[in-house]
């Protein structure tokens, strides 16, 4: 029963956008944020909030990025061949990581104007904020200039990484020559390295050093488990809207889509996990060094951002995805997917927003532009990347086992 | 034909248009139930069996007069003492809780993970986790002090109107480590419910056929059977994994939830977890390559199985040393003098040889897993997970100690020494190890004969995908022959 | 029980069950017997069965194998954990027995999680195994398939497929059922038959176990009850755990004394040990211990011998002690001479002076010890608002009130009075609201407390003329 030497896919599957989509996303979104930027510039406090909501929409986009070179690289290291038609989707979004270097330019401007952003930037390019002794011993890692040249070496890895795979993929769909799967097999442990310190160490940076003094080893993990998820539920999402076209349907069951939700209800419950871990032993060392992050989070109006963080990103998820049979059906998933790009937002809103001190909750129209400005600019990369490759890689060796493909 | 890809010097070994074949030398369901039956059935226990029974055994006994003697004399037989008052026991437990993860990682995630490879190692694997569950269990136990009032770690009504202290990790980890004893066990039970049916229908001697057959519990087999059985592997395996998370994670909380520098760190869930996996292969490789060079098991667990076990060897060291690495980065990050203090003591304090030996063993002898030729030598591979072993109990020794004998308070620091029974009975929990291990090798079936007969099966009616750059012929691999059945012959 | 027919045995031959239970047929292969379910099933047949020594992919759609309600079961039986789990931590922790871990809320949810988690586990997992022995018909300890002599029933375990037809199908024939199993690629079929019925258990047997069970739950109950019993001792000591010690005990009889007590009475010449020997420290003790002081001691009163009532004289040591370690003085009458009452007894009242030397350092020192011992509770001003007494208070905590000491309510007391009360704390319906201090303060510094306090007293309603003119202007 030699049944998948039969199976392949004949011809490559081109979205084709052409130039007009993608330009019009891009400008579309440099518009929004540009609007969102003057509107912020005309109110007290406004440029603040502004650049706080930038952030963390630009680590929203980041983290799916990063969730595609994670899932690129992890199922290249397995050699797994399930996944040989959907990995396409996911290598395109990995290098979606060169919009987000580009949309990293305000993030790096307010940085080195002054302490609009982050807390640690003192007076001067290699100076403390006045006065605090926990900053200045910080002050080799916490300043401007090795901040940016960090940020420069993460987005090198990433775009590195992410580019070197789409590009091999790509030219293994001319030849289906498998000597590129193999070097591509070969890389995938260095990638991972690679990626978990430059994750690690980015979540660190531009994370957790809103709150200079606070500090929390768990935190790159935090942001990767997120990231995952996050990526899970944008690569499902795409997959189900693609599939509407009849070459992509055949070449993406919903045995695929099974598979992708499986393992997103499994990062679910590792996000719950590491959030749980992390929150709990906080409270329980109850060490005021460390609890004040949680407590700017539970305090003014917050705690039922954190309340509906957990309903909506673990408890309310973890009981939807259980059932096999929602996981099979393809309307479902695509809902449960949006459900899971709005509670990661939401993860990356309750990680950011709490700094701007003595403001509640109250998302508004900045968040919206920014997260529609970014998005728009990250989308029309992608596309603009997407080009005239196929989305779904026709010559790779595993296509006939990942096309036979049936799970549990 | 059958030898194709399995040399790791044939180039073909990294062919990626086929899926490597996993049963090799063209075994049929009856060999490969032979193969794995004679280590149970055979009449004639070998020499060698014997010999490492007697050492093991002996060990045992040491262990249980070294515990007899703890619990007549008092926990001042141990080295514990000020200000390490949670010495060896407390590092031989995490230890040994560690090691037993790789065993339900390898039943429960791979499964999940649906890597066929596993078949060849789960049951080896699974057993070893009960018997480390087994060796990890007792220190709790012994080292309360009152022995004989265990029970009040229960809910249990008593006349004290007491009741357990459900916010301290430490009852916490009774609850898991209840859990995962009775889980693990009962995963590798109903694994091993065919696989006895399979040994009470080949037994000949009325002993085994009943003993065989009790424990089988009347399996035959049928399609309704194997449906059910399919479900509650996989709902298992599904609560497995979960499981085996929590549980060291709640081994980790033991030192989490504390305010001492080096040990209150969130990064210690995940870490302990990896760190487990780590420890829990190792162990699995220091019993598997020698036994399957002595049984003769090969073609089960071939070159390809070891080459996989040392990959996640390799990812799970790095795992740890990324762990190691952020603990070192945040601790200057912190810029609190408590924190930093506490890791330039672990690195350069008076331990400062424990941890490096913990360094060196853990991170830098597994990177020689890069390479091929390690990943796929026996002897090789037998020394680096010794030495992963050795390693991780230095990590737990080294996370324990360090922060306890430099604390906050400098009229407390003194240095740790532990005592003969320490050693003992360290050495007398290997003993307990390997004589359960060395019985479980003897009477119980190795590997999971059922499950690597449904991997033969699948590869020989789906081939080995060979796509476009297949075989001449176009012929799937014939690495395993379909069953013939012989003409029932009359009684 | 049916087990594997033994050649040597003769009696096998002899047909001696008759009733029929099915047809049996041996297959070469999976897929042989994936196509032969297919052709069964097409046939008509409900009630038969494939075995195999593994689990053959694409079986179940073959037979016609409904999915299993185990996984349902293991999701209600994981909610049950969950609940058990929270139910069992309130109960225990913050119901039965509420006990205060470093301050933490008594259900403290982060808390409980790690315990739920595993018990969801360890109910979701006994289920799903239980559950699949249970709906597998599982322990089995008998197979009828085995009574087929044709076909090796026990190698389906080994590297045999069969499939077996059972009698109980409407309208089964056996040549059909044989015809049918042939056609679709048997290499062997056989009938088998169906095991006798097992004999019933003997009434007095099942009496007989009725009895013993109910016997044998006695002793756990009986031990329960006793357990739970209001009396100090339970009658069962299941556990020594130092219950019998091998100690003297008051009243107990001892053999070591000719008088046969435990209990010893004080030896001549016994000192209590104080912490002061000065300022008639022996004096007291010796008044105290109910030893007769000096009879030639001088006496007070000026004329006759001043006796308390235990007919003890009174001294002038035994005053100043009184005074010095109790604040109590001798109430005088108009004449200066100690008051009597009708029954003749003295008074003692508390004092006003003070029985030590008022000195700067006495100040400086009682302002250390004041700060060291009472500002906890009742602040460094004495206002009351020291840091226990604040939390007492956010905390709720019972019988916490905030008392200031700097306020008129005890600068109207004797010295004497607030001695007492430093000495022995503050008794209010039944209950000590500020806990004694006599343990800690030695009496000397208890006076230098007292005198300190006067001073924080007197601070409370100060003029700036009262403020030494070289101090004013650290006010500025």
């Amino acid at each position: 029963m030699a049944e998948h030497a039969d199976k392949s896919i004949p011809f490559p599957i081109r979205l084709k956008p052409g130039p007009l989509i993608p330009a019009a996303l891009v400008c579309g979104g440099a518009a929004a944020l540009v609007l969102a930027a003057v509107l912020a510039a005309a109110t007290q406090g406004g440029m603040k909030y502004f650049l706080h909501s930038y952030l963390l929409n630009f680590c929203f986009f980041l983290s799916i990025s990063l969730g595609a070179i994670f899932f690129v690289a992890v199922t290249y290291a397995c050699a797994a061949g399930w996944c040989a038609t959907v990995r396409r989707i996911a290598e395109i979004m990995a290098t979606g990581s060169a919009a987000m270097a580009v949309l990293s330019l305000p993030i790096i401007i307010a940085v080195f104007a002054g302490d609009i952003l982050y807390p640690w930037r003192g007076p001067g390019l290699f100076e403390a904020p006045a006065g605090d002794t926990i900053l200045a011993a910080k002050l080799p890692y916490l300043n401007a200039p090795f901040f940016v040249a960090r940020l420069a070496v993460y987005f090198a890895v990433w775009i590195g990484v992410s580019f070197y795979y789409y590009r091999q993929s790509v030219a293994q769909d001319e030849t289906g020559n498998p000597d590129y799967t193999r070097r591509m097999q070969r890389i995938s442990p260095i990638a991972l390295i690679l990626f978990a310190f430059t994750t690690a160490f980015a979540a660190f940076d531009l994370l957790m050093s809103l709150d200079p003094h606070w500090f929390s080893t768990m935190f790159g993990v935090y942001y990767f488990s997120g990231a995952v998820v996050g990526f899970l539920a944008a690569h499902c999402l795409a997959l189900v809207l693609l599939r509407r076209r009849d070459d992509v349907a055949e070449a993406v069951s919903l045995e695929h889509l099974h598979e992708l939700s499986k393992l997103m209800f499994a990062f679910v419950v590792f996000w719950g996990y590491i959030a749980f871990s992390q929150y709990m032993l906080i409270w329980y060392g109850n060490i005021p060094e460390e609890t004040i992050w949680y407590q700017a989070r539970q305090e003014g109006g917050w705690l039922g951002v954190s309340v509906l963080l957990l309903a909506a990103h673990l408890i309310v998820p973890f009981l939807g995805l259980m059932s096999r049979n929602v996981k099979r059906n393809a309307a479902l998933v695509a809902a449960w997917c949006v459900w899971l790009l709005a509670a990661h937002w939401l993860d990356m809103y309750y990680l950011v927003m709490p700094t701007l001190k003595g403001a509640g909750p109250a998302p508004g129209v900045l968040d919206l532009l920014c997260l529609l400005g970014i998005g728009g600019v990250y989308l029309g990369g992608v596309a603009l990347l997407a080009g005239e490759n196929s989305l779904v890689a026709i010559h790779d060796p595993r296509t006939a086992e990942s096309l036979a493909f049936h799970t549990h | 034909m059958a030898s194709v890809a399995i040399c790791p010097d044939d180039p073909a070994y990294d062919d990626v248009t086929r899926r490597p074949p996993l049963v090799l030398g063209g075994q049929t369901l009856r060999s490969i139930t032979d193969k794995v039956c004679s280590i149970a059935e055979t009449p004639h226990t070998p020499l060698g069996w014997y010999i490492g029974f007697g050492v093991a055994s002996t060990f045992t006994g040491i262990l249980g007069a070294c515990i007899l003697y703890l619990f007549v004399t008092g926990v001042g037989v141990w080295g514990n003492n000020h200000p390490v008052y949670w010495g060896w026991p407390i590092v031989n437990f995490v230890f040994w809780v560690g090691i037993g993860h790789a065993g339900t990682l390898i039943s429960a995630i791979l499964f999940l993970l649906r890597q066929q490879w596993r078949t060849s190692i789960n049951r080896f694997a699974e057993a070893m986790t009960i018997f480390a569950v087994v060796c990890a269990g007792l220190f709790p136990g012994i080292h309360i002090g009152r022995v004989w009032v265990v029970y009040w770690l229960a809910p249990v009504p008593n006349y004290l109107a007491m009741w357990p202290n459900f916010r301290s990790p430490l009852l916490w980890d009774v609850f898991a480590i209840s859990t995962y004893a009775s889980v693990s066990l009962l995963f590798w039970y109903l694994g091993m419910v065919p696989d006895l049916a399979t040994l009470r229908d080949r037994a000949k001697s009325p002993l085994r056929k009943i003993v065989y057959g009790g424990a089988a519990l009347g399996w035959t087999g049928s399609a309704r059977e194997w449906h059910r059985y399919e479900r509650a592997y996989l709902l298992l395996a599904a609560l497995a994994t979960p499981l085996v998370l929590s549980v060291h994670s709640v081994v980790s909380f033991d030192f989490a939830v504390s305010q001492l520098p080096g040990w209150h760190t969130t990064v210690f869930p995940p870490y302990f977890v990896a760190g487990a996996i780590f420890s829990g292969f190792a162990m699995v490789l220091t019993l598997l390559v020698p036994a399957r060079a002595i049984f003769k098991l090969e073609n089960l667990v071939t070159i390809r199985h070891l080459d996989n076990m040392n990959k996640i060897l390799l990812a799970t060291s790095l795992m740890v040393g990324f762990a190691y690495v952020t603990e070192v980065f945040i601790s200057w990050y912190s810029a609190a003098p408590y924190e930093q203090a506490a890791f330039i003591n672990r690195y350069f304090g008076n331990y400062w040889w424990a941890t490096w030996l913990m360094v060196t063993c853990n991170v830098i002898i597994p990177q020689t897993m890069w390479f091929r030729w390690a990943r796929t030598t026996p002897w090789f591979m037998l020394i680096v997970a010794v030495c992963v072993n050795i390693g991780m109990w230095f990590e737990r020794f080294v996370i324990i100690v360090t922060s306890v004998t430099r604390d906050f308070l400098p009229s407390s620091w003194q240095n740790f020494y532990p005592t003969v029974i320490d050693y003992l009975m360290l050495a007398g929990s290997f003993g307990l190890f390997f004589t359960l291990f060395l019985l479980f090798v003897r009477l119980l079936p190795i590997i999971a004969m059922a499950e690597v007969k449904a991997v033969a099966a699948h590869q020989a009616a789906h081939g080995t995908h060979d796509t476009d750059a297949g075989a001449a012929d176009g012929r799937p691999n014939p690495t395993i022959d379909q069953p013939h059945v012989r003409q029932a012959e009359p009684i | 029980m049916y087990g594997k027919p033994n050649p040597s045995d003769k009696a096998s031959d002899a047909p001696t069950p008759s009733v029929v239970g099915g047809v049996i047929a041996e297959f070469d292969s999976d897929v042989a017997l994936v196509a032969a379910a297919r052709s069964v099933k097409e046939a008509g047949y409900r009630t038969f069965d494939c075995f195999s020594p593994y689990p053959i992919h694409g079986i179940d759609p073959a037979m016609g194998v409904r999915p299993t309600i185990l996984p349902w079961l293991v999701l209600g039986a994981g909610f049950v954990g969950c609940v058990v789990a929270m139910a069992l931590q309130w109960y225990a922790n913050a119901f039965a027995y509420p006990l205060i871990v470093s301050g933490k809320p008594f259900f403290s949810v982060p808390a409980n999680i790690p315990v739920a988690f595993e018990l969801i586990v360890l109910f979701a997992a006994f289920t799903a195994f239980l559950g699949a022995l249970a709906l597998n018909d599982l322990p089995r300890f008998f197979c009828q398939f085995w009574s087929a002599k044709k076909v090796d029933f026990g190698r389906s375990t080994t590297d045999g497929f069969f499939l077996t037809v059972d009698a109980d199908n409407g309208g089964f024939q056996v040549d059909q059922a044989r015809q049918t199993l042939l056609e679709s690629g048997a290499a062997t079929v056989d009938v088998y038959f169906r095991p006798p019925p097992p004999p019933a258990i003997p009434s007095t047997l099942v009496w007989g176990g009725v009895i013993v069970a109910l016997l044998a739950l006695v002793p756990p109950l009986l031990t329960a009850k006793m357990q739970f019993r209001n009396k100090a001792h339970p009658y069962v000591h299941w556990v020594l755990d130092m219950d019998f010690q091998p100690k003297y005990e008051p009243q107990a009889y001892s053999p070591y004394f000719i008088d046969g007590q435990t209990s010893r009475p004080r030896p001549e010449g016994v000192v209590y040990r104080t912490r002061e020997r000065s300022q008639g420290g022996y004096a007291a003790t010796e008044m105290f211990a109910g030893y007769a002081p000096d009879p030639n001691a001088a006496p007070l009163g000026g004329g006759g011998i001043l006796r308390d009532e235990q007919g003890l004289p009174i001294t002038e040591e035994t005053v100043a002690a009184r005074h010095y370690l109790e604040g109590l003085i001798l109430a005088k009458n108009d004449a200066g001479l100690p008051k009597r009452d009708d029954a003749g007894r003295l008074e003692w009242i508390p004092a006003s002076s003070y029985p030590i030397a008022i000195t700067d350092e006495a100040m400086a020192r009682g302002q250390q010890r004041f700060e060291i011992y009472c500002s906890a509770c009742h602040g460094l001003s004495g206002d009351g608002k020291g840091p226990i007494t604040l939390r007492a208070l956010e905390l709720k905590a019972p019988l916490w009130s905030m008392r200031a000491v700097n306020d008129t309510y005890v600068s109207d007391q004797a010295a004497g009075q607030i001695f007492a009360t430093i000495t022995h704390g503050v008794v209010r319906g039944g209950m000590q609201i500020m806990p004694g201090y006599a343990s800690q303060i030695a009496p000397e510094d208890r006076w230098k407390i007292i005198l300190y306090l006067r001073a924080l007293q007197r601070s409370q309603n100060a003029t700036l003329d009262d403020v030494p003119p070289e101090r004013r202007s650290v006010l500025k």
